[in-house]
């Protein structure tokens, strides 16, 4: 009787001594599982972080091709194109072969429309330069500037006063336009510039049209915590405005 | 007479035997403890290659030290901790390799990024520890 109690005794100890083993390695054994996801979650972050990185570089590297010049600083993104800008076809063939390349290469898909828009987020404040013109779309405080060869003979406005803000500083080889004013959305206020050679047409957005030789204009538009993207799908260029210096500059 | 101890019928055989096996299981228990860290942590060196490779890559990339296509000048500029092979294949200039042989007893990262040297190219690169 007793020997068989003793025995009793001995089996139920290995038994806790067993499942004690067990629950631990089964423990241990989760928590490296958890450790190898840990490790492979880590690796393709590291992986894609990378690949968007390189991307976002070489976009930037292919958008200096354009001509256009983005800085950004506090309160402004100022964006300075020629107008008419003969590099953009160049650019967009350049920046299309690239996506061409990384799509075929990558197993990546861009949404790439309107590569040669300038995007900010989330106003949609849009620029982009389109044969003898300069296009500012959603923009309500925006500041214009460029220099001529000639003189500034005439500057004539027609506007309506309302709330959109629109700052010129256009100076010739003698005279000069500049002035701020208040224009009415909904009106398609203009400014006449030496009889048409250049003529700004501002409602919800602006175009500047230029009937002569090119010229290199400056648009500098007001933003509050915005960001800014290259063509309107690639949402992963968006980039904050103190990126943008780096990045985009 | 031995005197029972306990009120065990078995005498205290039994629960020394039980100490005893305590004792060993705490012994095992704090030598699998010990040796945790080392399981658990065992990806890390594979991790910082991971982490450190790419990121040699991404900052010349922004330099434009890419640009050269020159594989001996790139793996000049690499850290010495590592080896690398490096493949680079571009669309005008075509498939430029180097001889490096990888080894098969090791961890190798690999991995391949697209980039802009006035034509379209994409690097792979191969890397392990020393």
């Amino acid at each position: 009787m007793v020997k068989i109690k003793k025995g009793m005794l001995l089996t139920l100890g290995l038994m806790l001594i067993a499942l004690e083993l067990l629950a631990f390695f089964a423990l241990m054994n989760t928590k490296n599982l958890d450790s190898n996801d840990f490790f492979i979650e880590m690796y393709e972050y590291n992986e894609l972080n990378t690949f968007f990185s390189v991307i976002e570089k070489n976009s930037q590297e292919i958008f200096d091709l354009s001509g256009m010049v983005v800085n950004v600083n506090q309160n402004n993104v100022i964006i300075n194109s020629q107008v008419p800008n003969s590099n953009l076809n160049y650019y967009e063939n350049e920046i299309n072969s690239y996506y061409d390349f990384v799509e075929t290469n990558f197993e990546y898909e861009f949404g790439r429309n309107n590569v040669t828009h300038l995007i900010l987020e989330p106003s949609s404040v849009t620029s982009y330069v389109r044969g003898d013109n300069l296009f500012i779309i959603n923009t309500n405080n925006t500041k214009i500037e460029f220099e001529i060869e000639d003189n500034i003979t005439s500057c004539n406005w027609n506007t309506q006063p309302g709330e959109i803000k629109i700052e010129v500083d256009i100076k010739g080889q003698s005279g000069s336009c500049v002035e701020t004013k208040f224009v009415d959305s909904e009106y398609l206020n203009n400014l006449n510039i030496n009889s048409g050679d250049f003529i700004i047409y501002i409602n919800e957005s602006i175009r500047v049209k230029n009937n002569i030789n090119p010229i290199n204009v400056t648009a500098t538009i007001n933003k509050n915590d915005q960001k800014i993207a290259l063509g309107a799908n690639l949402t992963y260029l968006a980039l904050n405005y103190n990126e943008a210096i780096t990045i985009l500059k | 007479m031995k005197k029972k101890n306990l009120f065990l019928n078995s005498g205290n055989k039994g629960m020394w035997f039980t100490v005893d096996a305590i004792f060993a299981l705490l012994l095992v228990l704090v030598v699998i403890m010990l040796s945790y860290n080392h399981l658990n942590y065992s990806n890390m060196p594979n991790a910082a290659i991971t982490l450190d490779v790419n990121d040699q890559f991404i900052v010349m990339d922004k330099l434009n030290e890419l640009d050269s296509l020159d594989i001996v000048a790139i793996k000049a500029e690499l850290k010495d901790k590592y080896e690398y092979k490096i493949e680079i294949n571009c669309e005008s200039s075509g498939l430029i390799n180097d001889s490096s042989a990888i080894p098969e007893t090791k961890f190798i990262f690999s991995n391949e990024i697209p980039f802009y040297a006035n034509e379209n190219c994409r690097l792979r690169y191969w890397s392990w520890l020393k």
